[in-house]
C-alpha cells in the first residue's frame, strides 16, 4: 500500500471541514455561516481565526444598507482544501482496499 | 488610522478592541468590526510561519501609518517571517493619476512583485520612532520626528505633514478636510458622491475613504450651529450610524448654511465653530478645553486656550 497521506489539521476537524465547504462556495456572511453550522458566535469566531492564522481566509466588506463582511477561502486556502480533499479521498480509497 | 484613538501604551489586542469600538460607531456594528481586527491580527501573529512576507503599500497617509504600525510590530524579530520585504510606490507608468495599488491589473501587480526590497534596519528604526511619535499625546513629538531624516521611508514626511493639517486651524477652527468640503458645497456641489470625487482633486495625495468623508459631512451638519444642511433629513445619514439604501445615501443633497458661510470667511471664533471630541493618533481634541491647532502661517501645532 502507498504511504498514507497527512491531513491538514486546519481542515480536519468536524466543524471546520463543513465551514471550509461553505467558504469554498462563498462569499458568505457571518450570520449565514452561523445559522448553517448551528454554532455560537464565539465558536465560529474561533474556527475562522484558525483559517486566518493559516492564511486560508479571504474577507471582503460589502455595503448592503449597512457594511458587513463576507468570507470565503483565499486562493491558498482553496488550494489547501483541494489538497486536503484529495488526501482524504486517498485515505478512504486505502481503507476500502483493506 | 489617521483618525480615532491610538494611545501610546496599548498592545495589539487592546488597540484592536479600541479601534473597533471607534470605527464601528454603533454597538450593532461592533462585533463585525472587532471580528475583522481579530482575524487580521491572527494572521499577523502567524507571520513567522512564512519564509517571506511582502508588505504592499502606496504613498498615502493611511498606508504610511500602516507601515509605521506594522514595522513597529515586526521589529520584534520573533514575530516576523524569515524575510520581510516591502513594495511602496507613489506612481506607476501609464496610470495617471496614480491614487493606489487598486488601480493596477494583475499583470502590473505581478511586475511590481519583482521590485520588492528587504526591509532595512533603518526603516525599522524610523518606523519605531514614528509610531511612538504618532501615538504621543503631545503633537510636538510628531513635529520633532518629521524634522528627522526620513529618507528610508520616502513618502512618510509628506503624509505626516498632511496629517498635521487635520488639526483645526487657528484661523477659522476648521480642519483642512472640513474647509475643502465647505468650499466645494459653496461652489454648488450638492451630492455626497460628487463631493467625494471632487475632494480627491483637492489633495496632492488622496487618503480619505468614503466613510470618513461621510463623518465629516455629518459633523458639519451636526455642529452646534450647523455649517451644512442635508436634505431631506436635515442631518446627514450614513452607514454604519444608520442603515440606509445606497440610492438614498447618495440621494441626499447638501447646502451651506449662513453659519457655514461665516466659518468659511473666518468670521467665527475658532474654538466654537465645531463641537469636537476627536482623536488624531494619541492627541485628544475636546471642545471646552485648551486645544491643539494648526497654525498655517508658522506651520506648527500650537495649544490654543478655550
Amino acid at each position: 500500500m502507498n504511504e498514507l497521506p497527512n491531513l491538514d489539521p486546519t481542515f480536519h476537524q468536524p466543524v471546520r471541514t463543513r465551514l471550509a465547504v461553505l467558504l469554498s462556495n462563498g462569499p458568505v456572511s457571518f450570520s449565514k455561516l452561523k445559522a448553517t453550522l448551528e454554532i455560537t458566535d464565539g465558536n465560529l469566531d474561533a474556527h475562522l481565526r484558525k483559517f486566518s492564522e493559516a492564511g486560508y481566509l479571504h474577507t471582503k466588506s460589502v455595503f448592503d444598507g449597512r457594511y458587513r463582511t463576507d468570507y470565503s477561502l483565499s486562493s491558498s486556502g482553496t488550494k489547501a482544501f483541494a489538497t486536503y480533499l484529495r488526501a482524504l479521498g486517498r485515505l478512504i480509497g486505502a481503507a476500502s482496499q483493506t | 488610522m489617521h483618525h480615532g484613538p491610538f494611545p501610546a501604551d496599548s498592545d495589539l489586542d487592546a488597540v484592536g478592541e479600541m479601534r473597533a469600538r471607534y470605527l464601528a460607531g454603533t454597538p450593532d456594528a461592533y462585533d463585525e468590526v472587532a471580528r475583522s481586527f481579530r482575524l487580521r491580527d491572527a494572521h499577523l501573529k502567524a507571520a513567522n510561519r512564512y519564509d517571506e512576507v511582502v508588505l504592499w503599500f502606496e504613498h498615502d497617509l493611511l498606508d504610511q501609518l500602516q507601515i509605521l504600525q506594522l514595522l513597529d510590530w515586526f521589529s520584534g524579530a520573533e514575530r516576523r517571517a524569515a524575510k520581510l520585504s516591502m513594495i511602496c510606490i507613489d506612481r506607476f507608468p501609464g496610470v495617471e493619476p496614480f491614487r493606489g495599488l487598486g488601480q493596477l491589473n494583475p499583470e502590473q501587480m505581478a511586475g511590481l512583485y519583482e521590485t520588492r526590497q528587504a526591509v532595512t534596519r533603518e526603516q525599522f528604526r524610523v518606523a519605531i520612532d514614528g509610531w511612538a511619535a504618532f501615538r504621543s499625546s503631545d503633537p510636538a513629538a510628531l513635529e520633532t520626528f518629521i524634522a528627522e531624516d526620513l529618507t528610508s521611508l520616502p513618502f512618510l514626511r509628506a503624509a505626516l505633514e498632511r496629517h498635521l493639517e487635520e488639526y483645526p486651524w487657528t484661523i477659522d477652527g476648521l480642519t483642512r478636510s472640513e474647509r475643502q468640503l465647505l468650499k466645494l458645497v459653496s461652489q454648488g456641489v450638492r451630492s455626497p458622491g460628487e463631493l467625494f470625487a471632487l475632494n480627491m482633486d483637492c489633495e496632492t495625495v488622496f487618503f480619505e475613504g468614503n466613510l470618513r468623508l461621510f463623518k465629516h459631512i455629518a459633523d458639519l451638519c451636526d455642529a452646534p450651529a450647523p455649517l451644512l444642511k442635508s436634505e431631506p433629513h436635515g442631518t446627514f445619514r450614513y452607514p454604519p450610524m444608520v442603515a440606509i439604501a445606497h440610492a438614498d445615501l447618495l440621494g441626499q443633497r447638501l447646502h451651506l448654511t449662513s453659519t457655514g458661510e461665516q466659518a468659511l470667511a473666518g468670521a467665527l471664533r475658532p474654538s466654537s465653530v465645531m463641537k469636537r471630541d476627536d482623536w488624531l493618533g494619541g492627541v485628544h481634541l475636546l471642545s471646552g478645553q485648551a486645544m491643539w491647532m494648526w497654525n498655517p502661517d508658522s506651520k506648527k501645532i500650537q495649544l490654543m486656550p478655550n
